[in-house]
């Protein structure tokens, strides 16, 4: 028998979501469940997780609930919009829910049902997966939850981040977009993805149309012209800067003659951004091949420092004792 | 007598952590109600496990501990009553032992009289005592990796704990664990049973009303189940069978909680990919069975196991969406096939300059140029043995074995190096026999090609010997780099016979770092003795003692051992054993004491001793032959010979004779016989009845 020949799961009914209306209906889910919806973070990070509205935020006793959708950049992953099935640059729904509630579960369960999917005609696992960035000194256990053999999700459970253990903990639920648009749309390729559809005319914009290009010219800039030496001495700039900023918050916040506003206005934000540019910079220089084996471990290590630096100077930064004392 | 029931409901545990985590909490409750005296004499422990729930019941539960009397002793009787009127003492005994003054007792023992009282203590309910010991001991379950989730993190678990159910038949034992109070009301399956709590009448009614709630909460039952559904859907395919995978088994028997199978196809052109590639993505990527056609070829057909039941449709959307993700890994496989052909092997060699074998020591490119001489360097002794075989094959092979490492079908498929490897040499057109060397490079068992040995050693023994170089020594149960297993190949590989290696050839082509030679020359050396006794089970005196002799030729220590068990039977040899035994530990007093160890000139020996010394003499050049033809059944055999000489030796003689030129010529006869004899094997470390 050939499985094509076999009724789509939204088929039955109305139309499957377009690849906005999902990020649509997911926002406004999570939105009636007390989350600030935030737009994409306006750096280049690797994933979702990295934007402060995670790595910052989790930190301290604040409860705090959050949903993006971010768009992740992976410069290895580039395949110039050839691979069906994976991107330089994909689309993740980050949620954050701090402290997670004592039915999170079920709660996403019922998101997935808010997108259209009837989990009684699904098969749906929870697979062991945990989490880490060492770069960030985060980690966390979780799963990687499973509709009908795809991963549709990762949840985890924070329990570090920046090196420090987080009290409360929250859950991390990361929607691959992509993924779950291809699977509710039945499609082979993500390009194939229909991003929006006209209401009037019914015309169709594809994932393709919206984003080949892009696919394309960044997998030909990360792999072949994006130049080294250029990137090195940005990445040196980024650091440098950093590094200072973080050296001057650190002398800061152990100054007893400073005042509580002087150290509440001092940019680390800004600062955490330079890590940021120095991570995607060198994803970049990795995507080119120019990090060496000896190299490797001391760069990640320079990206850590900056990271790690900035959440443990924020924790000081939010807590009020530590800066009056 | 009574049930008692355990549920601690959770969110998914790991699939790999759940039956040890079961049979863990099994005994924790067996020993908790044995120690507690609350095990019925026909008490019975039954544990259950999914994903969701850990779960113990008790058959046969007493209500609570036996009532015991307990016999105390108190001040002595004269101190307590002063003409037969009680004192302060006997009153403060009386009020700590918790009885009337008029029920105190008058003892006597061996030191004289005492006041004794007679107490019955009640015994505590099982309520009580499972609501106070049981918490502890399910938070003392070993996890091999948990998490923290409440605030201020009072606990650690795998994951957190969202209801405990604790009933003593139908009433609740008022217990709490993380937080969650005990109560009746379980959980079903999410999706086919719901929110909705499973509420549980009594303790003994657990299983019926999970399956009830379509939750099978036996493991046994849901194997069975997930293996019959396998051979039902595989029957739809005239002549395919599913191919067997017991520890595939095992993770979807932990990842269901209600299982079914559904059985897909996939577009027969990708079974153009190779097998390994295809069967590692439905086993590790989707933990699909895979299914094989009555020749043994894999079929385009796959089966997922399911954690629901659904009608026709569902099972057509199932089935659709798990043969779509199926496409995708398979074309994804396809794509990186191809796109890897655009850099054949040989152009990848220098690019292994990126890839770390080990930070302190180098890349694989340095990996490689090390494995180049170490080879070059055996190939020369194996030449040397009279062995011929292709040496440009074999230096190709070591030469490209790391280079799929660079690969993007390996970065995906990281448990496939070397097999790749072997697959993309074929397909660009290198040699059989180089495609076939870089393609068992990690195998267990080397395949008897001299080319494949020669590298299988050269890797192995390069790697043992930079690793200690640089501190990396595997120590108790931390062996990091899996160093005890490259050397337990290593001397798999050198106890096949075509292969004229020992390890001290494979040590000299590898040449150690000075300080730490003689720890990988122990390290191989414990290599051997593992082989010998646990490999191929010969007995531990016999292993030590072949051993001792000598530990280098691994075929010859098998030799040498093979006839050391056979001749220990005999009761001959059994004595010779015991009369070396014997020489050894005089001669170890010997050394201690100073004395000499030479035959002065003119001594006269006794005859017994003089026949020793020419039985010796006679047969060591015959045994030293024997042992030169590897004949050591019948060298040991000629040795057994010697017994009714050394039994006489050792009734008759004094060998340390005060006079010390006759103990310095005892001495130096058994000296002789032992170190005459000794070269198969050191008979003094039998153990003999």
């Amino acid at each position: 028998m050939s499985s094509s020949e076999t009724q789509t799961p939204a088929a039955v009914s109305a139309p499957p979501l377009t690849f906005q209306e999902l990020l649509f209906r997911l926002q406004s889910f999570w939105a009636a469940r007390g989350c600030v919806l935030q737009q994409p973070y306006d750096v280049e990070v690797g994933a979702g997780t990295m934007a402060p509205e995670t790595f910052l935020r989790v930190q301290g006793p604040k409860p705090y609930r959050v949903g993006y959708a971010q768009p992740s950049r992976r410069p290895a992953d580039g395949r110039y919009g050839e691979n069906p099935n994976r991107l330089f640059k994909h689309t993740q729904f980050q949620l954050i829910l701090k402290p997670p509630p004592v039915n999170v579960q079920e709660l996403y369960l019922e998101s997935l049902q808010a997108i259209g999917i009837d989990l009684s005609q699904h098969d749906l696992k929870f697979e062991e997966d945990n989490w880490e960035w060492p770069a960030g000194g985060a980690w966390g256990v979780g799963w990687q939850v499973m509709l009908d053999g795809l991963e549709i999700t990762q949840f985890t459970y924070f329990q570090q981040c920046g090196g420090l253990d987080l009290d409360p903990i929250c859950a991390e639920l990361t929607y691959g977009l992509e993924r779950i648009a291809a699977f509710l749309q039945d499609v082979d390729s993500i390009y194939e993805i229909v991003w929006s559809r006209d209401p009037e005319t019914g015309a169709e914009v594809t994932y393709g149309d919206v984003r080949l290009e892009e696919e394309l010219q960044f997998s030909v800039y990360n792999f072949e012209f994006a130049d080294v030496g250029k990137l090195w001495e940005h990445f040196n700039l980024y650091e440098a800067e950093g590094k200072s900023l973080l050296e001057k918050a650190n002398a800061l916040f152990a100054s007893d003659g400073a005042s509580i506003a002087e150290k509440r206005r001092f940019p680390l934000l800004a600062t955490y951004e330079l890590a940021l540019k120095c991570s995607n910079l060198f994803n970049l220089l990795d995507a080119r091949g120019a990090v060496s084996v000896t190299e490797r471990v001391g760069v990640i290590g320079r990206i850590r420092n900056l990271a790690v630096g900035v959440a443990k100077a924020y924790a000081l930064q939010q807590a009020p004792q530590t800066l009056s004392s | 007598m009574s049930d008692f029931l355990l549920e601690i409901g959770l969110e998914e545990i790991p699939a790999r952590m759940i039956a040890g985590a079961e049979a863990e909490l099994g005994k924790r409750v067996t020993d908790l109600l044995t120690r507690e005296r609350l095990l019925g004499t026909s008490g019975k422990v039954g544990t259950y496990s999914t994903p969701r729930r850990l779960a113990v019941l008790v058959r046969d539960v007493l209500p609570s501990q036996a009532d015991t009397e307990e016999k105390l002793t108190g001040p002595s009787w004269k101190v307590a009553f002063k003409d037969g009127m009680p004192t302060p003492a006997a009153d403060a005994f009386a009020k700590k032992a918790g009885v009337p003054v008029a029920a105190l007792e008058k003892v006597t023992n061996a030191k004289g009289e005492y006041v004794g009282a007679t107490v019955n203590r009640l015994g505590r309910t099982a309520a009580e005592i499972l609501a106070a010991e049981l918490p502890k001991e399910v938070l003392s379950l070993y996890w091999a990796k948990n998490m923290y989730w409440r605030a201020a993190k009072p606990e650690r678990f795998v994951r957190p704990v969202r209801w405990v159910v604790a009933l003593l038949d139908s009433a609740i034992v008022p217990l709490e664990i993380a937080g969650i109070a005990a109560g009746d009301a379980s959980r079903g399956h999410r999706i086919l049973h719901g929110d909705a709590p499973v509420l549980l009448a009594k303790a003994a009614d657990y299983q019926e009303s999970l399956r009830a709630a379509s939750v099978v909460v036996e493991v046994a039952e849901r194997r069975h189940i997930i293996r019959k559904a396998l051979d039902a859907a595989t029957r739809t395919v005239p002549g395919a069978r599913w191919r067997e995978d017991a520890a595939l088994i095992e993770t979807v028997v932990h990842l269901t909680e209600w299982p079914g199978v559904v059985l897909g196809d996939f577009e027969p052109e990708y079974l153009a990919l190779p097998e390994e590639v295809l069967v590692t993505v439905m086993r590790d990527h989707q933990k699909y069975f895979a299914v094989e056609a009555a020749d043994g070829k894999l079929a385009p057909h796959f089966l997922a196991v399911l954690n629901t039941q659904v009608d026709d449709a569902g099972r057509e959307i199932i089935r659709h969406g798990n043969a779509r993700v199926l496409r995708a890994r398979f074309k994804d496989a396809q794509f990186f096939w191809d796109f890897d052909q655009k850099t054949p092997l040989v152009d990848r060699v220098e690019s292994l300059k990126n890839v770390t074998f080990q930070k302190e020591l180098g890349s694989y490119y340095w990996k490689t140029e090390q494995n180049l001489a170490v080879a070059r360097s055996l190939a020369a002794t194996v030449r040397a043995g009279g062995v011929n075989f292709d040496e440009v094959a074999l230096l190709k092979a070591v030469e490209l074995a790391k280079t799929d490492l660079t690969t993007e079908l390996v970065k995906e498929f990281t448990e496939l190096q070397g097999i790749i490897g072997g697959l993309y040499a074929r397909a660009q057109g290198l040699s059989d026999k180089v495609a076939d060397l870089i393609y068992y490079q990690y195998a267990h068992y080397a395949p008897l090609i001299i080319e494949a040995q020669i590298l299988g050693l050269a890797d192995r023994i390069q790697t043992i010997t930079a690793m200690f170089g640089i501190g990396n020594i595997p120590t108790g149960s931390k062996d990091p780099f899996a160093l005890r297993r490259a050397g337990n190949i290593i001397v798999n590989i050198l106890a096949e016979p075509n292969l004229p290696l020992t390890l001290r050839d494979a040590l000299r082509a590898s040449p150690a770092n000075p300080n730490t030679e003689q720890q990988v020359a122990a390290f191989l050396r414990e290599r051997l003795h593992f082989y010998l006794k646990d490999v191929r089970g010969f007995a531990y005196d016999v292993v030590n003692a072949v051993l001792a002799a000598s530990a280098d030729d691994v075929r010859d220590a098998i030799a040498r051992a093979e006839a050391l068990t056979a001749a220990r039977e005999s009761a001959d040899f059994a004595a010779i054993s015991a009369a070396f035994k014997r020489i050894k530990n005089i001669l170890r007093q010997a050394q201690e004491k100073g004395f000499v160890v030479q035959a002065a000139a003119g001594v006269v020996l006794s005859s017994e001793a003089q026949q020793l010394a020419d039985a010796a003499a006679a047969l060591a050049p015959r045994v030293a032959e024997l042992r030169q033809q590897r004949a050591y059944a019948e060298a040991l055999a000629l040795i057994a010979t010697l017994r009714p000489t050394v039994d006489a030796f050792f009734d008759k003689v004094m060998v340390l004779d005060p006079d010390p030129a006759i103990r310095g010529a005892h001495l130096a006869l058994i000296d002789e016989v032992l170190r005459g004899f000794s070269g198969i094997a050191d008979f003094s470390e039998i153990v003999t009845a």
